[in-house]
């Protein structure tokens, strides 16, 4: 499925390095997406098969949540495939559209700092607090440490995708995943 | 109040460049909170909303039910659910367009995407239709037309969206969507019927199938009807919460897909990171929507906009119709998804105290989300069909989209004037459990 032809041509070992990159966080994606699904298929037959159902799934089905979507954001903001206005797409030509583009990253960039400061911020405060889930009695400071880091890996994406369009490049285009079909 | 206005005015600048909804919600969000209120606020309210909205539980729904999506748009059944409703609707006038709205119907019934839904009944549809010489334009706008279906019938995204955003509840809102769904199903049979009658040459009758070979086709459909009765069943009798409801139903399509052998490794991974990856997408829309809509609130919009609809002594019908022209007018632009986010939490708190029941007012909701994904400059159903038939005309698409659009206004018309069409079932569901 992956096809190296697509990136930037002549850098074969940078390329495997952003394909094995791109792995990783499809990887964490995968398997927590099927965690969530297979722990809560379980805690249903548990509950009407055995009477068992498994105690603290809901608290590990949110915290898997916070996972899945902060370990997919990186890849959606690798591929500028957030959901956009795309109007006005075609007006901007040339320096225009260089300068369109600029601001379009720059503004996702500052949104996404705010998204990771934040989230640093909340794990602070977690942390602090030393607040814990209610039944299995996790720390929460975690997650929102996850959370964070994820955003910022997502800022350093927007960050390298600005400098190639300062310096005309073009921007990576990846085939490793299908269309995204959110209506 | 003004500041709400400067408000959008500011997002809309923003989105039209290009920055992504999302992002462009959460930064005039922030900025207009900061005004109101100040930076510490604003800053601690952003960080606040984006991690309880990240680790809430009834959220967990979103991504299993788009799995379920991804899983059976990979089990490729299109065929033969097209197999099977041509079989009995073929034969009519019309009829292989009639057996593609029906198809999208039965595609609906199992994936909660109109995308997805035109999508896959793009690559099935088209190539019979063809083969009859039937208009481009009366195919490809019937694809297009019936992929809406997708969120109107059971499963669907968005009413989860909705049913989140406003706490109703999303088990009630799907089978308020199925009586609905039905009806806009039979007014596009009628609207292809009629283009046929007036066009005879747009689209001819196609080869009539014997009984037993309509029967045969429709035991291979089994599946998805298994699957439908499986995972609404389960809500309807109250078996299953709507979380529950969605794993089991992503689960059994992962082991359909894998029994119809269209499920290899590669396959699973791709299933399952799509999955997250439009969960991701949506979520990024709901942090800014969230904190866009924390800074209309605190503007005092909703309240205002309620004084004002008060002094004016419009029935809450004139309240609901002038709702309906603004999503009409936004789905021209907006992205449903979006749309939807931003627009509920506004709209909401202003029909809710007119009696409104937001049940019905979710279906009036998902059907004008519907007629926005058909209608130009942005419709995003016309763009899946001609993503997948490249050699169409976007153009003759958004004419053969027409009638359709005719035949969902009067859907629209029809669930307006008898709320029933879409509470009947919901209020059977209260008395049964």
């Amino acid at each position: 499925m992956n096809n190296e032809s697509s990136l930037t041509p002549g850098a074969g070992n940078s390329a495997r390095s952003v394909m094995l990159l791109r792995r990783c966080l499809g990887g964490v994606t995968a398997i927590i997406l099927s965690y969530m699904m297979v722990l809560t298929v379980v805690d249903v037959f548990g509950r009407f098969f055995l009477n068992k159902p498994i105690p603290g799934s809901f608290e590990m089905m949110e915290f898997s949540l916070a996972i899945l979507v902060f370990a997919a954001m990186p890849l959606v903001t690798w591929d500028r495939g957030h959901v956009s206005v795309t109007l006005l797409d075609g007006i901007f030509k040339g320096a225009g559209k260089k300068f369109q583009q600029i601001v379009v990253l720059a503004g996702s960039a500052l949104a996404m700092a705010i998204i990771a400061w934040r989230m640093w911020d909340q794990g602070n405060r977690l942390d602090i607090t030393g607040a814990i889930t209610g039944y299995l009695e996790w720390p929460i400071a975690p997650v929102a440490y996850f959370m964070a880091a994820l955003a910022a890996f997502s800022l350093i994406i927007l960050l390298i995708l600005i400098w190639f369009v300062v310096v005309d490049r073009d921007l990576p285009e990846f085939d490793d995943h299908e269309m995204e079909m959110s209506e | 109040m003004i500041e709400s206005f400067i408000g959008f005015a500011a997002l809309l600048s923003l989105a039209f460049i290009g920055i992504p909804l999302g992002f462009s919600m959460l930064l005039v969000g922030i900025v207009g909170f900061m005004t109101e209120r100040n930076m510490p606020a604003a800053l601690s309210m952003t960080g606040q909303q984006v991690l309880d909205f990240s680790t809430n539980y009834g959220l967990t729904v979103l991504p299993l039910f788009v799995l379920m999506g991804t899983f059976i748009h990979r089990a490729q059944l299109s065929e033969e659910l097209y197999d099977a409703t041509n079989a009995w609707l073929g034969h009519r006038r019309g009829g292989l367009a009639m057996a593609t709205i029906a198809a999208c119907a039965g595609f609906a019934a199992v994936s909660g995407s109109s995308l997805a839904t035109a999508a896959t009944m793009s690559k099935v549809a088209m190539p019979p239709m063809r083969r009859f010489k039937y208009a481009d334009s009366l195919a490809a706008g019937t694809i297009a037309a019936g992929g809406t279906l997708g969120i109107l019938i059971p499963p669907s995204v968005p009413m989860v969206i909705y049913g989140i955003l406003t706490e109703t509840d999303i088990g009630k809102l799907f089978m308020a969507g199925v009586l609905p769904g039905i009806l806009l199903v039979f007014l596009y049979f009628g609207a292809i019927s009629l283009m046929a009658m007036i066009r005879p040459d747009m689209g001819p009758p196609g080869d009539k199938v014997s009984w037993s070979g309509r029967w045969r086709s429709l035991a291979k459909v089994w599946g998805i009807v298994a699957l439908f009765i499986l995972v609404l069943g389960g809500i309807y009798t109250g078996v299953f919460t709507p979380t529950e409801a969605a794993a089991i139903g992503a689960a059994g399509a992962m082991l359909f897909a894998l029994g119809r052998g269209k499920l290899d490794w590669a396959a699973l991974y791709h299933s399952l990171v799509d999955a997250g990856r439009t969960t991701a997408m949506i979520f990024v829309v709901g942090f800014g929507a969230l904190v866009f809509s924390n800074f209309i609130n605190l503007a005092g919009l909703p309240s205002a906009m309620v004084e004002w609809i008060e002094s004016l002594q419009v029935s809450p019908i004139g309240v609901i119709l002038a709702i309906c022209l603004i999503y009409v007018i936004l789905g021209c632009v907006f992205d449903s998804l979006a749309m939807l986010l931003l627009t509920v939490p506004i709209f909401f708190p202003i029909v809710e105290p007119l009696g409104v029941d937001p049940i019905w007012f979710g279906i009036i909701v998902i059907v004008v989300v519907e007629i926005g994904l058909i209608t130009p400059p942005i419709g995003m159903n016309v763009f899946m069909v001609k993503t997948v038939l490249r050699d169409v005309e976007i153009w003759t698409i958004f004419n053969g989209v027409w009638p359709f659009l005719a035949a969902t206004l009067i859907g629209l018309a029809l669930i307006i004037v008898f709320p029933q069409i879409a509470l009947v079932l919901p209020d059977l569901m209260l008395n049964w459990r």
